[in-house]
C-alpha cells in the first residue's frame, strides 16, 4: 500500500515537473530550429511554424522532427509534400526525446500568440553586400584567410562553381546554388548554427563569428547570382578527362616503343611444355 | 706505344671435369646475398648447350658486344644514342627466366610436419618472391645433357653447321660434349664500360680488372645488355649491377682468385701480359673479318723479354716486379709463345683476356659400328653385361688423320674460338695432338720416335717447347699456374696523398660501405 502510494506521488511529481519545464525548455531548444524556421515571420529555409499544431498532429510532428527522412521514406504524403515544396532539402535529424519535441510545440504555440502583435515590423529586407565583403568571403571560403575559430575552410568539404577556385571537396553539398535554395538569411543561419551532423561536429567549439558569417553569406549569394558567368570550380571533372586522355597517350607511346622489347624467356617453350601444375 | 699490364687467364678445357667447384667457391664468397642468388659470376656450361643465361651467344636476341661500323666500331644494343632512347625500358635485357628463378626448400617442414600417412616433403620456395614455386630451370640445368633437343640442339654455335654435321655431333649415344667454364673476361675493349651511362664501370689501370663502382652505379642495366658474355648481373635488391671482380682483394694479397684456387682439374692459369693499349681500337675496327681479330689481338700482346718493350713499360710506370711477372706468366706462354689458347667468341669485338685451350678429346676419336659379340662372351653373363655394338675408336693410321673426319666438327669449335675460321682452331688442335703423340712415345712407347718427331716438325714445335707445355699442362705447381705480381698499393696511395702525412695508414677510396643486401 505504502509503495503504491509513493509511486503514485512520484509519477505525479514527475509529470507536474515536466509540464512546468516544457515551455522554457522549448524556447532554448528553438534556437536550433530558428536557423531555418520562423514563427509568424514567413518562410525561410523551411516553412513558417506558426499554428503548426493546428495543421499537423502531435504524433506526426514528433516523428518528422526526430527524423524527417525516415518519415519521407515511409511514404507519408504530408511529409513528401513539404520535402518537395522546399527544394527537396531534407530537414536534418534531431536527437530529441518525444517530450522535448512536445515542449517545442508548446513554445511555438505560446510564442505564436505573443508574436501576433508586432508581426509585420520585422520584414525581411534585401541586404546589399559590398564587393569587399564578397572578396573577403571568397578568401574565407577557399581557406586563403583562416577562420577565426580555427574551423576547417568551406572548400575542404564543399565544391562551388567559381572561376577563381579549383574544385572543392566532394564530401558535402555543392554550394553554387545555395542562395536559390535557402535564401540569404537561410545561408547565414546555416553557417552560424550548422544543423547537418557532420558540419555540426566539425565546427563544435570552433564557432564562426558573425562577421565571417556575413562575409561568407555575401560570397555565396554573389556566386549564385553570377553563376552563369563562371565555368570553373569543376576541375575534378576536367582533371579526370585530362588524366584519362594523358594515360591513353602515354600507354600508346610506350606501346610503340616497347614493340621491340624481348617479352618472353628464350626457354618459354620448354617451360610451357614441361610445367603442368598451376 | 702505350704499354699497359693486364691480368689474363687461360682455361685448359681438356682438363675440365665439370665439377662446378669453381662456381661454388665463387658463390660462397661473393654472391650468396639477397638479390644476388641468381648470379653466377663463375659458371660452367655443357657444350653443345644453350648455356646460362639461355642462348647468351645469340646476339640477335640480346644485342650484346661491338659491331664494326665503317672504319670505327659501335655497340650493338647500347651506347650514347641507343642508350638514351632506351634508357627507361632497355628492350633486350635477359629476364629472370632466361637465367633461372633462384630457389631453396622449406626444409623445416620435414621436421615440423604433423604425423600423418604421407611422407613430409620440402617444397621449393622462390628466393625472390618467398612463395612456393615450380622449379623451371637452374644455372646448370642442361649439365651433361648433350644432344637433347631442348638444349644441345639449340646451341647458337650450331646455326652455321649443316644438318649432317649437326647429326654427326650427336652420334655416340648423344654423348659428345665438353665443359666451358666462364667468368668475366676482363676484356681490353669492354662493352660494359662503354655502355654505362653513369660512368660507374671502369678498367683498373694497374691490372685491367673491370669493376663496377657500387657508389656510382644507378642500375640502368645498359651493361647487362652490352656485355655479349652476359657477365654483368643486376641485383634486384640493391638496385645496382654487379660482376666478377676477379677476387681483386685476393689478388692484391698475392692469392689466386677463389675459382682458380679451388679448381679440382687445375685447368686455370693466371698471369700478367703486357699489351699496347694504342692498338685497342684498330684491332677491332681495322680487322677485315671477324676471324682476323684473333690475330690482331695476339699482335697487341707484347714480348716481355724485348729490351725496347721493357724500357717502354718502365717509362709508362709499370713496376719491375710486374714486368718480371709478365716474363714468367703462364698465360703468355699459352697464348703467345705456343699459340695454344684462343679467346672465346672474338667476333664480339671486346678483346677478351680469358683464353681457352680448346678441348681435343672429342675431336680425336671416331665412332664406327663393330661386332662386339666376341668380347661379350668373355664376360661373366650374370654379373656383367655388354651389348654395345659400336667402337669408340681413338686409334689413328695417319698422324693427324682423325682431325679431318672428327666426330666433333671443327666448324663448331671454330664458331666458339675463332669466329668461324677453321684453320685457326685446326692449327691449335694439331699442336695439342703433337704434344700427345710426343708424350705417348716417351711414356708408352708404342709410337716410334721418328713418328713423334715428325709430328712435332709438322707443327713447328721444338722439343723444349713441348716439354715445357707438357709440364705446364700436367705437372705445374701452384706457383707455376698463378704468377701474381705484387699489387704495389703504395703507388696507388701516393697518387692520392703524400704518404708522409699519413704515415702508417693504409688504403684509400670510399670509407662508406656500399649499400648491399642484409
Amino acid at each position: 500500500m505504502t509503495i503504491r502510494f509513493t509511486t503514485c506521488l512520484l509519477i505525479c511529481g514527475l509529470l507536474s515537473c515536466n509540464t512546468v519545464r516544457s515551455e522554457s525548455d522549448g524556447e532554448a531548444l528553438f534556437v536550433v530550429c530558428s536557423a531555418c524556421h520562423t514563427i509568424g515571420e514567413g518562410k525561410r529555409v523551411g516553412p513558417d511554424l506558426q499554428g503548426i499544431s493546428e495543421r499537423r498532429s502531435e504524433e506526426w510532428i514528433i516523428k518528422f522532427v526526430q527524423n524527417s527522412t525516415d518519415l519521407i521514406a515511409s511514404g507519408d504524403p504530408d511529409a513528401i509534400a513539404v520535402f518537395e515544396e522546399y527544394n527537396n532539402m531534407p530537414m536534418p535529424p534531431n536527437d530529441l526525446s518525444d517530450d522535448e519535441v512536445r515542449s517545442l510545440i508548446a513554445f511555438i504555440d505560446s510564442h505564436g500568440a505573443d508574436a501576433e502583435e508586432g508581426e509585420d515590423e520585422e520584414e525581411i529586407e534585401e541586404v546589399v553586400y559590398t564587393q569587399e565583403q564578397i572578396d573577403a568571403g571568397a578568401r574565407l571560403f577557399s581557406g586563403e584567410d583562416r577562420l577565426e575559430g580555427g574551423g576547417a575552410s568551406c572548400i575542404s568539404c564543399h565544391n562551388i562553381k567559381y572561376d577563381a577556385f579549383t574544385s572543392g571537396g566532394g564530401l558535402a553539398l555543392d554550394l553554387t546554388e545555395s542562395y536559390s535554395r535557402i535564401s540569404g538569411p537561410g545561408i547565414a543561419a546555416m553557417i552560424e548554427n550548422p544543423q547537418y551532423p557532420a558540419m555540426k561536429q566539425a565546427y563544435l567549439g570552433r564557432d564562426i563569428s558573425d562577421d565571417e558569417v556575413a562575409k561568407l553569406t555575401a560570397f555565396l549569394v554573389h556566386v549564385d547570382t553570377e553563376k552563369d558567368k563562371h565555368e570553373g570550380g569543376n576541375a575534378s571533372a576536367t582533371l579526370l578527362t585530362w588524366g584519362v586522355a594523358g594515360f591513353i597517350t602515354v600507354m600508346l607511346v610506350l606501346g610503340i616503343f616497347s614493340r621491340k622489347v624481348k617479352a618472353k624467356s628464350v626457354n618459354q617453350a620448354i617451360y610451357d611444355r614441361q610445367i603442368t601444375s598451376t | 706505344m702505350d704499354i699497359k699490364s693486364q691480368i689474363s687467364m687461360v682455361f685448359h678445357l681438356d682438363k675440365c671435369i665439370g665439377c662446378h667447384t669453381c662456381s661454388i667457391a665463387c658463390k660462397n664468397i661473393w654472391t650468396d646475398r639477397k638479390g644476388a642468388e641468381y648470379m653466377w659470376w663463375n659458371n660452367v656450361e655443357t657444350k653443345p648447350g644453350t648455356g646460362y643465361p639461355g642462348k647468351w651467344e645469340d646476339q640477335d636476341i640480346y644485342h650484346g658486344g661491338w659491331q664494326r661500323d665503317g672504319s670505327s666500331i659501335k655497340l650493338r644494343g647500347a651506347g650514347k644514342g641507343k642508350g638514351l632512347a632506351n634508357i627507361f625500358h632497355n628492350p633486350k635485357l635477359p629476364m629472370i627466366d632466361d637465367y633461372y628463378e633462384p630457389f631453396t626448400y622449406k626444409y623445416l617442414d620435414l621436421i615440423e610436419a604433423p604425423e600423418s600417412d604421407d611422407q613430409p616433403t620440402a617444397r621449393p620456395i622462390s628466393l625472390i618472391t618467398g612463395k612456393p614455386m615450380d622449379i623451371k630451370m637452374g644455372p646448370n640445368w642442361d649439365d651433361d645433357l648433350s644432344g637433347t633437343p631442348d638444349y644441345a640442339r639449340n646451341d647458337v654455335n650450331l646455326k652455321k653447321l649443316s644438318p649432317t654435321e649437326q647429326q654427326a655431333m650427336f652420334q655416340l649415344e648423344q654423348m659428345a660434349f665438353f665443359y666451358l667454364p666462364r667468368i668475366c673476361n676482363h676484356c681490353l675493349n669492354p662493352a660494359c664500360v662503354a655502355s654505362c651511362p653513369s660512368g660507374a664501370i671502369y678498367k683498373r689501370g694497374e691490372d685491367g680488372v673491370v669493376l663496377i663502382n657500387q657508389d656510382v652505379c644507378k642500375g640502368w642495366r645498359m651493361c647487362v645488355t652490352a656485355c655479349p658474355y652476359k657477365k654483368t648481373y643486376y641485383n634486384w635488391h640493391t638496385g645496382k649491377s654487379e660482376k666478377c671482380i676477379l677476387c681483386y682483394p685476393r689478388i692484391e694479397s698475392g692469392l689466386a682468385p677463389a675459382c682458380m684456387h679451388s679448381c679440382v682439374g687445375r685447368i686455370r692459369y693466371l698471369g700478367v701480359m703486357l699489351y699496347d693499349a694504342d692498338q685497342i681500337h684498330s684491332a677491332v675496327a681495322g680487322a677485315g673479318s671477324d676471324a682476323e681479330i684473333v690475330q690482331r689481338q695476339k699482335d697487341m700482346i707484347l714480348d716481355p723479354f724485348d729490351p725496347a718493350i721493357i724500357q717502354a713499360a718502365k717509362d709508362n710506370g709499370i713496376a719491375d716486379s710486374t714486368i718480371k711477372a709478365a716474363q714468367e706468366s703462364p698465360t703468355y706462354k699459352f697464348v703467345k709463345e705456343w699459340d695454344l689458347a684462343l679467346p672465346l667468341h672474338p667476333e664480339y669485338g671486346t678483346l677478351p683476356m680469358l683464353f681457352y685451350v680448346p678441348p681435343m678429346l672429342p675431336v680425336m676419336a671416331s665412332v664406327s659400328s663393330a661386332d662386339n659379340s666376341e668380347q661379350a662372351k668373355k664376360m661373366d653373363p650374370k654379373s656383367k653385361f655388354w651389348d654395345d655394338n659400336w667402337l669408340y675408336d681413338t686409334s689413328t693410321k695417319d698422324i693427324f688423320g682423325s682431325i679431318e673426319d672428327a666426330r666433333f666438327p671443327l666448324e663448331y669449335m671454330a664458331n666458339l674460338f675463332s669466329a668461324g675460321d677453321v684453320g685457326i682452331v685446326k692449327a691449335v688442335i694439331k699442336k695439342l695432338m703433337a704434344i700427345r703423340i710426343y708424350r705417348r712415345w716417351k711414356t708408352v712407347g708404342d709410337i716410334s720416335e721418328q713418328k713423334a718427331m715428325a709430328a712435332l716438325k709438322e707443327v713447328n714445335f721444338s722439343v723444349k717447347e713441348v716439354e715445357e707445355s707438357y709440364y705446364l699442362t700436367s705437372l705445374a705447381k701452384f706457383g707455376d699456374r698463378f704468377v701474381i705480381p705484387p699489387a704495389h698499393r703504395e703507388q696507388a696511395i701516393e697518387m692520392l696523398e703524400f704518404t708522409g702525412d699519413a704515415k702508417g695508414s693504409v688504403g684509400f677510396g670510399t670509407k662508406r660501405k656500399p649499400e648491399r643486401g642484409s
